[in-house]
């Protein structure tokens, strides 16, 4: 096989060559550090390379296959890291400047797992201050562009990883989704985007924002590839309370989608939804039906209410959880007036960003003696009717389908004044988090938006623990389809 | 119930150990304003239910391995003889 190959294929065929023999971990690797030098720059998808780490990752593999011992499943395959999973010794920033530096002394357990079976770690990818936004604009320290329009979002937060994904750069990443935001990125990128039920994969190590809500998501050009992935990483970790006690999700065999029934909440099509996007879903729906799905109408009446619901209860966590940055433990510390609160006060004003800011201030509010109990008290009662909803839903059918997004990737700049109106970007995606349901995105098609086309994102949902089903569903769906395989053309844009 | 006064911002920012500037602080009001307003319709919603029994679980109550307190107290901005260092707190001048 030509080492030119190797960034055209997905991490399965990759590990499956590696483990054949039929390529070096090590070519592989140089295949992926000359793309990242060659497009990089045009993405801003990296916050921290990792070449040295890398190499030598890749050279112990190759003399590891040399000397014929087992290759693990993701035998040399390159991946990047959102930037709030710890690596021992990397830096670590949550793209915030007041994580700036911080090198965790410790490694997340997804991390761990995605290094015991053979991944190659080969950057940390920006985000999204904290993982708050829908876009990647809330970086402390780049902009990263969508790579099928360099003037757009990738989506956010876990934005640099789904723009390295969709680019080519690393055939597999892992980011975070609290609200959306593993699933919103992969539909305005064109690839695969899966948040698992809450407790699939361990949060140890993840530096928290909602944690009744936050999971770690892979990002994969195939559901193949996450399967791939889903299978190596998950099963239960007794240094995260909330994981699940199940062993690893076990990839299933071909599901059969005659007959399979897939409820399509009215909600999701709901006033607001770009026409482009309903009739890529419309159409994508209507694929399912002649593959012998059966469609089922149905309706999920508190997903109105989910965006409140979800920016109360989010920032409420956010706001306990970020308490913990005040200069003492990590990151800069700012002087401020000399005394220890003074010193917190100026340490954390210096470190965060607006967003932050805007969002520890809400979370202060509806936790606020005066307001708790109307606001956050409330918040609460919807996520409870709301999950009881999808529970109910899920006795009539077997997975929910709808768009991801409510848009196309929108241009930079154009909602970052507009808090609102970017939160309403994750109005698609907020349900499922707050009822803690694993949920896909998928490639459904494409938007025509003046000379280019922008990818649009079906969401597949399933019922809690559901994930192998799900997945098997997703990759039937895939089979049959080919918006999966379509690539940026990112050097025409140069 | 959707506004936020200037004051009530500043006791929230002080709270929250945050100084922004008074320029900050207006504009932070009018967003949160707006936001808070958006999100009215949870005040038509019923109130808080009973949770569900948490996910949560515990693990065995044996020690186990964990890391030196020295890689912790690494990534301080200042420490000392095991301890994290802060402005003085008690006792006079730093």
């Amino acid at each position: 096989m030509s080492t030119d190959d190797s960034t055209e294929l997905d991490a399965s065929a990759l590990a499956s060559a590696h483990a054949q023999g039929a390529l070096a971990a090590c070519a592989t690797l140089e295949d992926t550090l000359a793309s990242l030098d060659a497009l990089d720059p045009l993405l801003e998808s990296v916050a921290v390379r990792l070449d040295q780490l890398a190499r030598t990752t890749a050279e112990r593999l190759d003399g590891a296959r040399q000397h014929e011992f087992p290759a693990g499943p993701l035998c040399g395959v390159p991946v990047m890291l959102k930037s709030n999973l710890c690596l021992a010794g990397v830096e670590t920033n949550c793209g915030s400047r007041a994580l700036a530096g911080y090198r965790p002394p410790y490694t997340a357990t997804v991390v761990e797992r995605l290094l015991a079976a053979g991944a190659v770690p080969v950057a940390m990818g920006h985000m999204d201050e904290f993982a708050m936004g829908s876009s990647g604009e809330n970086s402390a320290f780049a902009r990263t562009r969508n790579p099928w329009d360099l003037a757009r979002t990738p989506g956010g937060s876990s934005s640099g990883p789904a723009a390295a994904v969709a680019a080519g750069l690393v055939p597999l990443a892992l980011g975070s989704d609290t609200g959306g935001s593993v699933r919103q990125p992969a539909a305005l990128c064109g690839i695969t985007g899966f948040k698992p039920t809450y407790g699939r994969l361990s949060r140890f190590g993840l530096v928290a924002f909602g944690s009744s809500l936050d999971q770690v998501g892979i990002l994969a050009r195939s559901v193949r590839d996450v399967e791939l992935a889903l299978e190596a990483l998950s099963g239960a970790d007794g240094r995260d309370a909330t994981s699940l006690d199940e062993p690893p999700v076990v990839r299933l065999d071909a599901v059969r989608l005659a007959g399979l029934r897939v409820g399509v909440p009215a909600e999701a099509f709901g006033p607001g939804l770009d026409p482009r996007v309903r009739a890529a879903c419309e159409a994508a729906l209507e694929r399912l039906e002649e593959l012998g799905c059966v469609r089922v109408p149905l309706s999920l009446p508190s997903t109105a209410l989910a965006i409140a619901c979800y920016y109360v209860v989010a920032t409420a966590e956010a706001a306990s959880n970020l308490a913990r940055y005040d200069g003492v433990r990590y990151g800069p510390r700012v002087a401020g007036d000399g005394t220890l609160a003074g010193m917190q006060a100026a340490t954390r004003t210096a470190g965060f960003g607006p967003e932050v800011v805007r969002r520890i201030l809400l979370g202060t509010y509806v936790l606020s003696r005066d307001y708790q109990a109307a606001w956050y008290g409330r918040a609460t009662g919807v996520r409870a009717a709301l999950a009881a909803e999808f529970r109910a839903a899920f006795e009539r059918v077997d997975v929910l389908a709808g768009p991801t997004t409510p848009t196309p990737a929108f241009r930079l700049g154009e909602k970052s004044a507009d808090p609102l109106a970017m939160y309403l970007s994750d109005a698609l995606t907020v349900p499922a988090s707050l009822a803690g349901l694993p949920a896909i995105s998928v490639p459904a098609g494409f938007a025509r938006e003046g000379q280019r086309e922008l990818p649009v994102g079906l969401q597949l949902t399933g019922p809690h623990r559901g994930d192998a089903h799900l997945l098997a569903v997703a990759r039937a769906f895939q089979e049959a389809t080919e918006h999966h395989l379509r690539r940026p053309a990112l050097a025409e844009q140069v | 119930m959707s506004s936020v006064d200037l004051e009530t911002l500043r006791t929230l920012a002080t709270l929250a150990r945050l100084t922004p500037s008074d320029a900050e602080l207006t504009r932070l009001a009018a967003d949160l304003g707006r936001i808070l307003e958006a999100f009215e319709a949870l005040a038509q919603a019923p109130g808080p239910r009973p949770d569900e029994p948490p996910a949560t679980r515990t693990r065995a109550d044996r020690p186990v391995p964990a890391l030196d307190p020295e890689a912790f107290l690494a990534a301080a901005p200042a420490h000392e003889g095991g301890f994290f260092v802060v402005p003085r707190t008690v006792g006079g001048e730093t």
